[in-house]
């Protein structure tokens, strides 16, 4: 039953067709036979019937014109009138007849004409028979001539004309008879032509109903199936027609519709596999036009490969990713989680737990309350653990977490790292660091245990020198004693200052509070008898500390007691009171310091070089060439300045900045 | 020094320290400018704390000061003090510790401050200027 609508439609339509073909062809031929009976009527029957009763009139005139000819003499008007009907009536009427008999084809009809004919005729030659015995009056009174006529009349006449009457009477019945008869066949057809057309007509309608219900049946419904699946399909819900396809257009348009679901779904399906990261599931597009299969699988190929690099990425990071649905229990690891806790994706299902039972005994409980402070609070957290790996290897790892938003009810994520080897760099580090700082220490043990053992024989000679002083009255051995002792003095503050450097260089800057007054106090007592050469010098401190001031105490305790004590060495005889003024003036960020002094001073072309290393200015200079250096070096690891102005036979004055380390964390 | 000259500030005072040269200087020191009338000197650390020990009872035969040397084999300065402050109170009331050293390392100062029972830290050698700062300082006391 594969036919096409339009062959059904077309099918439908030639029925009709023929069906309105059979009733016209029926039609025209019945009406065709009504024309043809209508016509036998009028120009045979009837006329047949009319001439047969003027036969019969001019049978009945003949026999009284006859008759008359013989009883009435006289009657000329009758004789003329026998006469008429011999010679042009009955001819006449013969032809008119035989005429019509060509419209019958019934051999009875003309069998018995013509047998009427003859009797006829043999009758008129029975009346001529009459007519030339009683011609003239005289013939009347000729008794034989008007006895054998009068035989003639009641012998022959009268039966023949009565014979004839009755095979008339026969004839014209028989006619009738055919007329009735096909009266009858009229009517029937009419009837029958009646009934049949009715019938086509209901039979018609019935099949414009059917066809109009099976066209819709066929058409309508499963267009409206369609339609709803096409209105579904753009809602994104992809259903099949269940209608049942047939071979035709509607079957092939339901077939085309469910290939296009089919092919939706599949292409709806794939990209929901790729939403679940199944990237090597077999897809083809559905042509090179496909836009949404070529999108999916250019899609697929992007995601695959952002994929691919964030593992990458994770792997050379070792650093595993992780999402935790708490109510559930169920955690996601990322490919690298797995490779760090080394287990097979296989063979481990990821759940709290789970993950307990890897992290090391001795840090469960620490791990627990972190997680758990965690699930109170909802604010991110980190934490570092070691934990076991299934192949028993112990590992560090790093945790952190953005924590849960309770509101939304959205699963924990966070990240997990490998941190084994920083840790153990870190270790190593420390290690070594501590290592250093050991050395660091035993090193400023040994300077000062240097500095001490070059000092103490130092301090020993100077004892005895002071000693043999107040002995002796020898101008020569007091100058040789002084000179011992200068030596002595020289040496000791040239270890002194050996030793600063090497502490200055190597130890880190402290910090502490400064209070400059008492730290100047310490210093000047100390320098008070620095050298009995020397006239005392008198100092003067003007000290603004309106805030603390943080540094290095140390440092700035040696580049104080190096400026001061220059000032005190290199004084000048020529002033009456040798002064070194201290000006300290600090700030929240800052504290300039002013050292000046009313000695020798330094000429301009060395005021650069003063800061140099083993620089001294003259012969004369007691120091080692160190002490500036030093304060220079000291005051660069303070991250400060140091500037100097000098006049010769003036003076000298060192500015000195720093930074306040107070607000420095 | 003519303060010093007639009457010794001090009836005894003992110096501590491992080398001879440095005892012979303290003690020259004191006796020429008259500091104290008995000076007791010590090699280390354990004679000088069996000699106090032995003066337990008698508070007028204690050292009034000590000068204690910081370097020192076998017990330092330090491990000195440890040892002294488990003597006897009246011992530790008589006595007034100087530390004399030449080390200038700022954990020797430091240690030497924080230690209650050290009164001041001087460097060597003890020449005539400190012992005068050490009268003033004492007399302060």
């Amino acid at each position: 039953m594969n036919f096409s609508i339009k062959k059904k439609i077309r099918l439908s339509f030639l029925a009709l067709v023929f069906l309105f073909i059979i009733n016209g062809v029926y039609t025209v031929i019945t009406l065709n036979n009504y024309k043809t009976l209508s016509n036998h009527f009028s120009e045979v029957i009837d006329p047949s019937l009319r001439s047969l009763d003027d036969f019969k009139k001019l049978l009945l005139q003949s026999q009284m014109f006859s008759t008359n000819w013989v009883f009435l003499r006289y009657s000329q008007a009758d004789k003329d009138s026998l006469k008429q009907i011999h010679t042009f009536n009955y001819p006449a009427l013969k032809t008119r007849l035989t005429e019509l008999n060509t419209g019958w084809d019934h051999q009875n009809i003309s069998d018995s004409l013509k047998s009427m004919f003859a009797s006829f005729e043999e009758l008129i030659v029975v009346e001529k028979k009459i007519m030339n015995a009683l011609q003239k009056f005289d013939d009347y009174d000729n008794p034989g001539n008007k006895l054998d006529a009068e035989f003639l009349i009641e012998n022959q006449v009268l039966p023949r004309t009565a014979a004839l009457m009755n095979s008339l009477s026969n004839v014209k019945s028989y006619i009738k008879d055919v007329r009735s008869r096909e009266e009858k066949e009229l009517k029937d057809s009419s009837l029958f032509l009646t009934r049949f057309i009715s019938f086509l007509v209901v039979i018609i309608i019935c099949i414009g109903i059917f066809l109009s219900v099976y066209l819709t049946k066929i058409i309508t419904k499963p267009i409206n199936e369609i339609r709803k699946i096409v209105i579904d399909l753009s809602k994104g819900i992809t259903k099949k027609v269940s209608y049942r396809a047939n071979g035709d257009e509607i079957g092939e348009m339901i077939k085309a519709v469910n290939r296009l679901s089919d092919k939706t779904y599949a292409s709806a399906m794939y990209a929901n596999e790729i939403g679940k990261r199944n990237f090597d599931i077999d897809f083809k597009p559905l042509s090179k036009e496909d836009v949404l299969g070529q999108a999916l699988l250019s899609m697929r190929n992007n995601l695959k490969s952002g994929d691919e690099k964030l593992k990458e990425a994770q792997h050379i990071a070792k650093l595993g990713s992780w999402e935790w649905n708490i109510s559930a229990n169920k955690v996601i690891w990322s490919d690298e989680l797995f490779r760090i806790f080394d287990v097979l994706p296989t063979e481990f299902e990821a759940t709290y737990e789970g993950y307990m039972d890897f992290v090391h005994p001795d840090d469960r409980a620490y791990v627990m309350e972190k997680i758990s402070q965690q699930l109170i609070d909802s604010k991110p957290f980190a934490y570092e653990c070691r934990i076991i790996t299934k192949k028993g290897i112990e590992k560090i790892i790093y945790e952190q977490s953005k924590g849960i938003n309770e509101e939304k009810m959205t699963p924990m994520f966070g990240i997990t790292q490998d941190i084994t080897e920083r840790k153990l760099a870190e270790q190593k580090l420390k290690q070594q660091n501590k290592e250093l700082l050991k050395i660091n220490a035993e090193l400023d043990n040994f300077v000062y245990s240097v500095s001490h053992d070059l000092r103490a024989p130092l301090s020993s000679m100077l004892g005895v020198v002071q000693i043999s002083e107040e002995e002796t009255k020898d101008e020569l051995i007091l100058q040789h004693l002084g000179m011992l002792k200068r030596s002595i003095n020289k040496l000791d503050s040239f270890i002194q200052d050996i030793l600063n450097y090497s502490r200055n260089s190597r130890l880190e800057v402290a910090k502490e509070e400064i209070n400059f007054k008492e730290m100047l106090n310490d210093i000047t007592n100390n320098l008070k008898y620095m050298s009995s050469n020397n006239r005392r010098v008198e100092l003067k401190t003007n000290i603004n500390n309106s805030t603390s001031f943080c540094s290095d105490k140390g440092r700035i305790e040696i580049v104080l007691n190096n400026l001061i004590s220059n000032a005190i060495r290199y004084q000048n005889p020529d002033t009456k009171i040798p002064l070194v003024n201290v000006t300290v003036d600090t700030s929240d960020t800052e504290t300039n310091i002013i050292v000046k002094d009313n000695g020798i001073g330094i000429n301009k072309e060395n005021q650069e070089k003063i800061f140099d290393m083993f620089y001294r200015v003259s012969e004369k200079s007691a120091g080692s060439g160190l002490g500036l250096y030093i304060v220079k070096e000291t005051i660069d690891k303070l991250k400060g300045s140091i500037r100097v102005e000098s006049e010769l036979g003036k003076g000298t004055t060192f500015t000195i900045h720093l930074p306040n380390l107070m607000s420095v964390n | 020094m003519d303060e010093l000259n007639h009457t010794p500030c001090y009836k005894k005072v003992m110096i501590i320290d491992d080398n001879e040269i440095d005892r012979y200087i303290a003690s020259r020191n004191i006796k020429k400018y008259d500091f104290a009338e008995e000076v007791i000197l010590k090699e280390s650390a354990n004679v000088a704390l069996d000699y106090l020990k032995s003066l337990a009872g008698t508070s007028e035969d204690l050292p009034q000061l000590i000068f204690l040397d910081i370097r020192m084999p076998e017990k330092d300065g330090f491990d000195f003090l440890k040892e002294y402050e488990m003597l006897p109170e009246l011992i530790k009331k008589s006595c007034i510790i100087l530390m004399l050293s030449t080390s200038l390392s700022p954990d020797d100062h430091e240690r030497a401050k924080h230690n209650k029972y050290v009164s001041k830290f001087l460097n060597k050698p003890l020449d005539k200027e400190k012992l005068i700062q050490i009268k003033e300082f004492t007399d302060y006391r």
